[in-house]
């Protein structure tokens, strides 16, 4: 008799997989097809693996395409760029449900229009104009057309992409309506007796997601999957909980789903961005100083995981930047800082930084 | 104390209402978009090029002492950049690909007021305008004011066109001839300028709102009849009025003039410097020369090809 783990691969063993932990640590389910049509949606890091995906070249779908001559610099101002359409990060597989069921007219959000001074928000996506509207009227218009662009999506997507974000959200109590942010977080009026506070259990979150692969697999039956975890950590918690044992907590469940989805479905493909970026290997060394935000480094480490498995086909083009960030990788495994792109990226758009300045 | 008009034929308007205006000026003048090869060489605005420094000197020659060849930017007390692209043109442009909520048809983008107006922003900064305004900004600390040319004629809605350019220029604008449209959008552009202007720590004075109608300039300040493009006298006395009140509130005190009974042009008071008139700048000299250029344009496109 032989131990079971006698003859397994290097990667099944920590003393030697985690000097390296970029290499072989996601192998790809299934083939990314560079004329695939991709759809991307998810928390504020989802808006990287949008980003690089586009500039690898790969047929990310952009329902919502940045108006002729408008800035790239403004155009994520205003929600363009940043995913398949302007729908702002979702955070939950529960608003990404919603998002979907409201596109095909099987669900009407309650007390969506929010209003701050003389403007109004879109509660359901309230970054993508940082001024609000003029009018409800005018917001109730740029819903619909909206809306219009989310239902083309779900006749193209051949891969959609997830990154699952928070556990926590608020809802409507009364319709169920739940919002990326809290109400007075970007506008709107905090009222108790209207809103509550959710924190989103494995069996609601995994449930939800099965209902998104019911829908957009009901127009596209051979649609495959890729969903992440977002390493990054809450900015705040409204659960009573630290905030430290909130974002273990969330993340654990988050990880969970992500794992049971993966492993019942040949459809669904989980990438390790989350333990790329967040795993001990890395010694934290891929997020700035405030232990939250992500670096540069990091988001290029994972996305070079992730570009290296989905080569595109026929391309001779070899990821030298994997190469390159791997290296970086099994410098943060030694406890070092990597050298490159120390910058941090700015681009990216997360509400829930304006929780922070709430905070002060 | 003198100030500097930069332009191209959009200036004329302005020059031919300057008699009221409390400040000498002096003119830098080339049509169409020549001045986008203007450089600042020791302390001077000149000509980029050969060519563009045998115009200057020729429009100098030709049309009088006080249109320059050159401008010395220490001896100016503030610029104005006249016309030179910045126009509503890029609202009409923006227009035919988007839309706001209340106009916006099947197959358009829906935007939002704040979106378009970032659009305008990007566009009216890449204007020749700008390029020289920016250009005069890094050389010196004066105030310098952009000045758009005006909307088209309201006459341009209903006019016949021969050349093909002229026809695509009014389906350009077709969008913006319902008045209520035009009067919803020129305020977004009218920020527009403002916020590009000062994103270059410049000022700007938009077309007066007496001479539009919705988006188009009324005809009472149409230059010819048969010219939907340039304002008249009036309209420039009109820009000169909102001109002379940015230039007080930038800074730059207006000399105190008084008018003599048997002279309907005003005279400096308190021994100020007396403002440089326009008794050389041979106004017909500058139409003969717009002129010319029509009928160059017009030989030219009707060559047989």
């Amino acid at each position: 008799m032989t131990s079971p783990y006698v003859g397994l691969d290097a990667r099944a063993f920590w003393r030697s997989a985690a000097s390296d932990p970029a290499r072989d640590l996601y192998r790809k389910k299934f083939d990314i097809h560079p004329r695939n049509s991709l759809m991307t949606a998810g928390s504020c890091f989802a808006q990287h693996i949008a980003r690089t995906l586009r500039h690898r070249g790969y047929n990310v779908l952009d329902a919502e395409p940045v108006p002729p001559t408008l800035p790239e610099a403004s155009a994520s101002k205003f929600g363009y760029n940043l995913y398949s359409a302007r729908y702002g990060n979702i955070y939950t597989a529960r608003q990404l449900l919603q998002l979907l069921r409201e596109a095909l007219g099987r669900f009407e959000p309650q007390n969506w229009i929010w209003q701050k001074g003389d403007r109004y928000f879109d509660a359901l996506r309230p970054n993508i104009e940082p001024n609000g509207l003029a009018s409800e009227e005018e917001v109730i218009a740029h819903r619909k057309a909206h809306l219009e662009a989310v239902r083309s999506l779900l006749k193209k997507v051949d891969v959609f992409i997830f990154t699952f974000g928070l556990t926590e959200a608020w809802r409507e109590k009364e319709s169920g309506t739940v919002y990326p942010t809290a109400p007075e977080t970007i506008a709107g009026t905090f009222d108790p007796e209207k809103f509550e506070f959710v924190n989103f259990n494995f069996n609601e979150i995994y449930n939800d997601f099965l209902l998104v692969r019911k829908i957009v697999q009901w127009r596209r039956p051979r649609a495959k999957f890729v969903i992440t975890v977002s390493p990054v950590p809450l900015t705040a918690t409204a659960s009573d909980d630290h905030v430290l044992a909130a974002t273990m907590y969330s993340k654990s469940v988050l990880r969970a789903v992500a794992g049971q989805l993966s492993k019942t479905f040949d459809d669904v493909d989980y990438f390790p961005s989350y333990e790329l970026i967040a795993g001990h290997t890395t010694r934290a060394t891929y997020y700035e100083n405030n232990l939250r935000a992500v670096t540069a480094d990091g988001v290029a480490a994972a996305m070079s995981a992730f570009v290296s498995q989905h080569v595109a086909e026929g391309s001779q083009h070899v990821p030298e930047e994997a190469q390159q960030v791997a290296g970086n990788a099994r410098h943060a495994a030694r406890g070092s800082r990597s050298h490159i792109g120390r910058k941090k990226d700015r681009d990216v758009v997360c509400e829930d930084l304006l929780l922070d300045a709430f905070s002060r | 104390m003198t100030i500097s008009i930069i332009g191209n034929s959009h200036l004329v308007a302005l020059k031919l209402a300057d008699g009221d205006f409390p400040w000498a000026c002096s003119y830098f003048w080339s049509s169409g978009f020549n001045l986008r090869d203007v450089i600042v060489e020791d302390g001077k605005l000149v000509g980029g090029t050969k060519r563009l420094r045998r115009l200057l000197a020729e429009q100098s020659i030709k049309l009088g002492k006080n249109v320059q060849k050159e401008i010395e930017l220490k001896t100016s007390s503030a610029f104005i950049v006249v016309g030179l692209g910045l126009s509503p043109m890029y609202l009409a442009r923006a227009y035919n690909s988007v839309r706001l909520f209340n106009h916006v048809g099947r197959g358009m983008t829906v935007v939002s007021a704040d979106c378009l107006e970032e659009i305008l922003v990007a566009q009216l900064r890449s204007t020749t305008a700008f390029k020289i305004a920016r250009l005069l900004r890094e050389n010196c600390d004066k105030p310098i004011v952009v000045v758009p040319q005006p909307a088209p004629m309201e006459t341009a809605k209903t006019a016949v066109f021969r050349e093909a350019q002229q026809r695509r220029n009014v389906k350009l604008w077709q969008p913006l001839f319902d008045t209520d449209v035009g009067e919803m959008l020129m305020p977004i552009y009218v920020r527009a300028l403002a916020r590009a202007a000062d994103y270059e720590r410049l000022n700007a004075v938009a077309q007066p709102e007496a001479t539009l109608t919705g988006a188009f300039t009324r005809v009472e300040y149409q230059h010819a009849p048969d010219d939907h493009k340039h304002g008249s006298k009036s309209y420039g006395a009109h820009v000169l009025g909102a001109l002379k009140r940015e230039i007080e509130i930038i800074g730059i005190e207006a000399p105190v003039l008084e008018r003599s009974s048997s002279d309907s042009r005003s005279v400096p008071e308190r021994g100020e410097v007396a403002p440089v008139r326009s008794s050389l700048w041979s106004l017909s000299a500058m139409a003969a020369s717009l002129a010319r250029m029509r009928e160059k344009k017009a030989r030219f496109l009707s060559r047989p090809r």
